[in-house]
């Protein structure tokens, strides 16, 4: 637990979602949007529900997304008056004053990431910055039902019948996310 | 959103919703307005004593303080019921009115002639709210007409009654993680709460080694927590246990020590599985032409059933919603008891999944002498009012945290039936489709806004009052002790104290640790429940069972007097119009609401489109398009609802989630996908809702 860096290294913690234990309950959604106050019908965190396989024999994946925080966003390279940046604490940032409000993010996202809010400025997951700042997990995490949410060092990530989802495309750009499943 | 620490209070609640868990919340307050809901931070999160995660429901639940559909003023009817046509008045009108009312109709007709309809609109506390609220209310005033029976769970309270002498099922959820086998008969609790943590714990167990099977025409949430899906004919969940038990009679891996032993009645159904009595042996062929499960399915079911321990049985309460769900219910009692694991730690047979009790035991608002001198079925309440068969009638309606018109089975007619009402008072916290059917509304505040203590799966939970009452809204207690007051029995109601006064009252009476509960909002049970039976299992002699033997009853005294067999034996129960109607459907309970209550949350609504499952055979035969608009019928009703096809749904199989509000439009259709408007008038026969034994056709709207 914990954020910031003592010596002013990148912070190397990564978001953990188990999809073998996310049962889709939209409860972290429903967190994230409530702190971030959302109109209706935007959520910076979605959930998005996957169906594969033969009748009877289907499976159902549950893959929370939300903006990961890359290492090398893409979102910052694309801002056009450098309004977004990557901050100390790890978490990419937008900065509204200096927002213009061209959308170029949005664009560049490789994983539609950032929203356009009603008053037409770009919108996305913070990592509760501020609240992981004074010790608190972000939102989504501690208001898992189910546990399968955190956000810890990479070291820490419990593989105990888990693997890392290889099917998640990380479009080579560092995203702080480990999407486990169950070890068969 | 910046945390301004120095002004933000931050007060602990539990929300009151009708679901089977009771969590903790707290609401984050600045300049008396609820900014946002969390969960209380840095809470340990142990198996003993694991965190009361709520979920979203609880926690969107600003959203819905702030819906539109919320009443702030007491509004009098102006145009045709059912209209949205209201007009404004004041407290003291309404209530002058309403009090003039009552007096009225008990002194020409009786106090009978007011039906009492109350609902789970708001549950657990005291007595200042909901059901609780007004059933003082009318304990002080008269005897009415009231309602009775248990639209969740009335079949399994009848097998648990006359199986077990009213003991209830419930596993203490550590105990999961020593099961070997989960079976999930039904049983959702990834969408709705059986128990805080009972999702959590199987996942746990799951990850411990132990195998998870799902039985259920749909592959619903759960199924993510599931090794296997085994989909099954809705209504036919004996038919498949008979198997089971034919199975392991013809193997002779019954347990019979324990039947022998604990149980008594066992030849009966044995001669019954066998063929015996009927010439047909139950055998997986013969179950799999009704379940439509393979019948290698079954075999190897019961052979893993059987052969595997702890093995514990989870039924949900969706199967026994079904014509002759007190065979079901019976059935799975019958079945764990065979199975060898009643006793074992993790094994059994269980309803819910809970964590320590409590010692304290919190008073309550003390009710007058009057009881309800006749009673009509709340599942379908509309049909005793419209078939004459109420002597003398019911004239007045008074309905109180209930959608009642929604939730009920077959919708337009208790719409019907409220139509020819004389007079309808609706008092709830929203404008519900119920209420556009009142003449005078009361408008009641929600949790955040009144103080109560609640107590819920064996913990205290203090409700401080955290923002005034929006609007002109008051507490149900505020409502009822006005009333009271006018009817001449205002100091039974209230003992001249106010809500807040009651709630220090208990707190002194129980000698409650104050300032812990105050600021933490809870205190948690610390003892750890008994295995279900444990006595009785232990010492069947003294422990004995209230039943009539003192043993578990598989063949019931009970059942022939109420018209159904003396063992739990299948019945079949055939559609009423099977080429009409063809597609069985089942209304199960939405993971974004509590049944109807959080239909006005907008964040909510907008998560998962209301649409109706259909299997993509169906949907094809039907030339169906996913999203596309479909006219669902049968003989009750029609409604307008787009589709979803996936897999994850039985073919011959529809499911349209229960509890969205009604809306007809001008032809008489409802464009609001309201279950109920679908389901009909029957009930099982000991009087259970069976709302998943109906039928409908499904067409495409362009047609």
């Amino acid at each position: 637990m914990g954020s910031g860096s003592e010596d002013g290294r990148m912070n190397k913690q990564v978001f953990m979602i188990d999809l073998a234990s996310c049962t889709g309950c939209y409860t972290c959604m429903v967190a994230c949007k409530d702190r971030l106050n959302l109109q209706d019908d935007i959520n910076v965190l979605k959930v998005d529900e996957e169906e594969s396989g033969n009748y009877p024999d289907i499976k159902v994946v549950y893959r929370p997304q939300h903006c990961f925080h890359c290492e090398k966003p893409a979102c910052t390279e694309a801002c056009p008056v450098d309004a977004i940046s990557k901050e100390s604490d790890g978490f990419v940032k937008i900065d509204e004053e200096e927002c213009i409000g061209c959308g170029e993010c949005v664009e560049a996202c490789p994983f539609d990431a950032i929203y356009f809010s009603d008053d037409d400025l770009p919108i996305k997951c913070d990592g509760c910055a501020d609240e992981v700042g004074l010790g608190w997990k972000p939102v989504c995490v501690r208001s898992c039902p189910m546990r399968a949410l955190d956000y810890l060092p990479l070291e820490e990530v419990n593989m105990q019948n888990r693997i890392q989802d290889t099917d998640f495309d990380d479009k080579g750009i560092g995203p702080r996310i480990v999407y486990l499943i169950r070890k068969e | 959103m910046k945390l301004h620490k120095n002004n933000i209070k931050k007060i602990p609640f539990t929300c009151t919703l009708d679901c089977g868990g009771r969590c903790e919340l707290v609401a984050w307050v600045r300049d008396g307005k609820v900014i946002r809901i969390d969960s209380p931070p840095g809470k340990p999160d142990n198996d003993h004593k694991p965190r009361l995660i709520p979920c979203l429901r609880g926690r969107g639940q600003r959203r819905l303080m702030n819906s539109r559909e919320r009443l702030l003023k007491p509004i009098k009817r102006s145009g045709a019921r059912g209209s949205n046509d209201f007009t404004e008045i004041d407290w003291d009108e309404a209530l002058d009115e309403v009090a003039e009312k009552l007096r009225y109709y008990k002194e020409q007709y009786g106090s009978e002639a007011v039906l009492h309809i109350t609902g789970y609109g708001s549950l657990g506390g005291r007595g200042f709210s909901g059901l609780s609220a007004s059933n003082r209310f009318f304990s002080f005033w008269g005897g009415v007409t009231d309602t009775c029976g248990n639209t969740s769970s009335w079949c399994a309270g009848i097998a648990s009654d006359w199986m077990l002498g009213d003991v209830w099922g419930s596993i203490y959820c550590p105990d999961l993680l020593n099961s070997r086998l989960i079976i999930l008969w039904g049983m959702n609790p990834a969408e709705n709460r059986h128990g805080v943590n009972l999702a959590y714990f199987i996942s746990r167990a799951r990850d411990k080694g132990a195998k998870v099977i799902l039985i259920d025409p749909r592959y619903t949430d759960s199924g993510i927590l599931a090794d296997q899906w085994i989909p099954i004919k809705p209504g036919t969940d004996v038919a498949l246990i008979s198997a089971i038990a034919n199975v392991w009679e013809n193997e002779g891996l019954t347990d019979m020590d324990f039947m022998n032993t604990y149980t008594t009645g066992y030849k009966a159904y044995r001669k019954y599985v066998l063929g015996h009595d009927d010439g047909v042996p139950k055998t997986p062929e013969w179950a799999e032409r009704i379940t439509k499960i393979p019948a290698e399915t079954i075999i190897q079911l019961a052979r893993e059933y059987i052969s595997t321990k702890p093995a514990i049985l989870l039924p949900g309460l969706g199967p026994q919603r079904t014509m002759y769900g007190e065979q079901t219910e019976r059935a799975y009692i019958t079945l764990a008891c065979m199975s060898g694991n009643m006793g074992l730690r993790g094994g059994g047979f269980a309803h819910d999944g809970i964590e320590p009790r409590g010692r304290v035991g919190l008073g309550n608002l003390p009710y007058g002498n009057y009881r309800p001198t006749r009673r009509i079925r709340s599942e379908n309440w509309g049909k005793f009012l419209l078939d004459g068969s109420l002597d003398p009638s019911v004239r007045m309606a008074y309905v109180v945290a209930s959608n009642a018109i929604n939730r009920s089975s077959d919708t337009l007619s208790n719409a019907k039936a409220l139509e020819a009402m004389e007079f309808v008072v609706v008092q709830d916290q929203y404008f519900t489709p119920t209420a556009k059917y009142a003449d005078i509304v009361f408008p009641i505040c929600n949790d955040l806004e009144r103080s109560d203590l609640v107590s819920g799966g064996g913990n205290v939970f203090y409700n401080k009052k955290a923002v005034d009452p929006l609007g002109e809204t008051k507490t149900d207690y505020w409502v009822f002790s006005r009333l009271a007051e006018q009817l001449g029995f205002g100091y039974e109601y209230t003992h001249n104290r106010t809500q807040e006064e009651w709630v220090e009252f208990f707190l002194n009476a129980e000698k409650l640790d104050d300032d812990r509960l105050k600021q933490e909002g809870v205190i948690r049970g610390e003892i750890i429940p008994e295995m279900t039976l444990a006595g009785f299992l232990k010492d069947p002699v003294s422990n004995s069972l209230r039943t009539k033997s003192g043993l578990i009853q598989i063949t019931c005294p009970q059942a022939e007097e109420n018209g159904l067999p003396e063992i739990p034996v299948y019945i079949e129960n055939k559609p009423e119009f099977p080429d009409d109607y063809p597609l069985h459907m089942v209304t199960p309970h939405s993971k974004l609401r509590a049944n109807s209550s959080g239909h006005a949350n907008l964040w909510l609504q907008n998560i998962e489109p209301h649409r109706i499952w259909i299997n993509p055979a169906d949907a094809e035969q039907r030339g169906i398009e996913d999203n596309e608009l479909l006219e669902v019928y049968n003989q009750f009703g029609k409604m307008l609802i787009p589709a979803r096809i996936t897999k994850r749904i039985m073919p011959g199989v529809v499911c349209i989630y229960q509890g969205t509000w009604f809306n007809i439009d001008e032809s008489g259709v409802d464009v609001g996908g309201c279950a109920n408007v679908l389901t009909g008038h029957h009930s099982t026969p000991t009087g259970g809702m069976a709302v998943h034994s109906e039928w409908v056709q499904v067409r495409r709207m362009a047609e």
